[in-house]
């Protein structure tokens, strides 16, 4: 793993030469035909492609010229990304027949111009309904720290390619906390940005009004150089922001004087297991935070996502139930269905909720600029738990796993979950919170955590 | 008390009646599940649908020309 704990050194160590960009990817490739079969994140590797790019990088670096900041860095994409020349499967057996893509997502375009080198596509649920990366049809990905435990999902895949150290950066999307719960729970860093900030297009969706792409990494410049590589608007996704880059990385040496930070209290301090509660307790301490925030409502808002993304969800796939209900995952195939035959009017008052809610939170974002809540309520469970039992409560395990990531997808606010490894614990997630368009802040804070060892 | 349908749907019909209007041949095995979950998802939905919003207040869809 070693290798990869500083992929910003890795891109300019290659740009010297030293090692060349194809050496690297040789030894990304071996790693990943040995060790994926028992950790099951690949679902594609595309070598071929990879060793062209590679190579074009050191050719590029040979005759003098910049082959980008992130120059040689291997990188895997959750497989509902177009991948140019592959099907894009999205967890699904049934996209299994559908032609191969025409061209690459928007974001793997913009990565691989500045440098990185894509090696494949990651396992998830089937179109992305779940939080547990367990798929009837291409297998379960576990937890590289417990191959017992679960990945969290559904870009289960993505972190756990990069918490075991496949690839040093993977995307994902994320819609009601497919980003960060399973990087909280796999211990890496996940990036949800701001609703529309990145570019979709290429991306097979599950709930348009909800879904966000974003990147997962170990290291936090490196997720920084990512996002900051894959930022700028798009006229392919109609949801896409017409606002200029806003770089991240310089933001990693800005400190934190001057953030109003807060927890976020209520909802978001309720149902966690007691090292949760402690990791959050030691992350408030670290930054000297004392006051508490609650958002209202914030119950009905979780539901509000649950009917929006049932809505949506079973409405794309609604042909396929009609033709083939019997070849969906069955994880998926019964909610697919329930979702289809909501009365249209909880739709549209979900929908207008989102803007009441949104609105709400947008005045408590005039007192604070970054406000901090755990990721998932637990570490990651064994894969054969149904059930959560915290404080004498009994929650249904795989829906409570959104429940702090959920009411903030619903209104697009920007989120970085922060991971904590504490020695002889599994590891857990920390989601710093800001108001739209203010990542920058999240990296400052995430940087100050990272400084005292948070 | 504003969290819970006033009256009492049968949901084996509701889904049956869903089914016939969307086009939707639903295998008899798999019948009880989709029942379960729509039930589950009706109990989910009542914070939502029971909230008095302002009429004012509109959709958060938004579309531009």
């Amino acid at each position: 793993m070693s290798e990869f704990q500083n992929a910003i050194a890795q891109a300019a160590a290659i740009k010297a030469g030293k090692p060349s960009a194809s050496a690297l990817l040789e030894a990304t490739l071996a790693d990943i035909a040995a060790r994926n079969p028992a950790l099951n994140c690949f679902t594609a590797v595309t070598a071929e492609r990879a060793r062209s790019q590679a190579q074009a990088i050191d050719n590029a670096i040979a005759a003098g010229q910049d082959p980008g900041p992130l120059a040689g860095v291997p990188f895997a994409v959750k497989n509902l990304f177009d991948i140019q020349g592959l099907t894009t499967i999205a967890g699904a057996k049934l996209n299994q027949g559908n032609p191969a893509a025409a061209q690459n997502a928007t974001v793997i375009t913009r990565l691989q111009q500045a440098g990185a080198v894509l090696v494949g596509a990651l396992n998830m649920d089937e179109y992305a309904y779940g939080f547990v990366t367990i798929n009837a049809h291409f297998g379960t990905t576990p937890n590289p720290h417990d191959p017992t435990r679960m990945a969290g999902g559904s870009s289960g895949g993505s972190a756990a390619a990069v918490a075991a150290g496949l690839v040093p950066f993977a995307l994902g999307s994320d819609t009601n906390g497919s980003i960060r719960v399973p990087a909280s729970l796999c211990g890496v860093y996940g990036l949800k940005p701001t609703y529309g900030r990145l570019s979709r297009a290429g991306a097979f969706l599950f709930s348009s009004s909800l879904d966000h792409v974003g990147p997962m990494a170990r290291s936090l410049p490196l997720l920084a150089a990512v996002y900051d590589a894959m930022q700028g608007p798009d006229p392919a996704d109609p949801v896409c922001t017409q606002r200029p880059p806003a770089p991240v990385t310089p933001a990693l040496t800005q400190g934190t004087g001057g953030l109003r930070i807060a927890q976020l209290g209520g909802h978001f301090e309720r149902g966690m297991e007691p090292l949760v509660r402690d990791v959050l307790t030691e992350v408030l301490q670290s930054l000297a935070v004392s006051d508490r925030v609650e958002f209202p409502e914030t119950h009905r808002a979780r539901a509000a996502a649950y009917i929006i993304t049932a809505c949506e969800g079973s409405q794309l796939h609604l042909e396929r139930l009609r033709q083939h209900p019997m070849a969906f995952d069955p994880a998926t195939r019964d909610r697919f269905l329930a979702g289809a035959m909501l009365p249209a009017a909880w739709y549209v008052q979900a929908q207008r909720l989102r803007r009441w809610y949104r609105d709400r939170v947008r005045e408590i974002f005039q007192h604070y600029d970054v406000l901090i809540a755990p990721t998932t309520p637990c570490v990651a469970p064994p894969l054969n738990q149904t059930t959560l039992e915290i404080d004498g409560e009994t929650y249904p395990l795989r829906p409570h796993l959104g429940f702090y990531t959920q009411p903030l997808s619903f209104i697009g606010l920007p989120v970085l979950s922060v991971p904590s490894h504490r020695p002889g614990n599994l590891p857990v997630g920390i989601q710093l919170i800001a108001a739209p368009y203010q990542e920058a802040k999240l990296f400052r804070v995430a940087a100050r955590l990272e400084s005292v060892g948070g | 008390m504003d969290e819970h349908l006033s009256k009492p749907v049968d949901l084996a019909a509701y889904v049956e009646a869903m089914a016939t209007a969307l086009e939707l041949t639903i295998p008899e095995e798999i019948k009880p599940g989709v029942v379960a979950n729509v039930e589950h998802i009706f109990a989910i939905a009542q914070p939502v649908i029971s909230f008095p919003l302002p009429d004012t207040v509109e959709s958060a869809a938004t579309f531009e020309p």
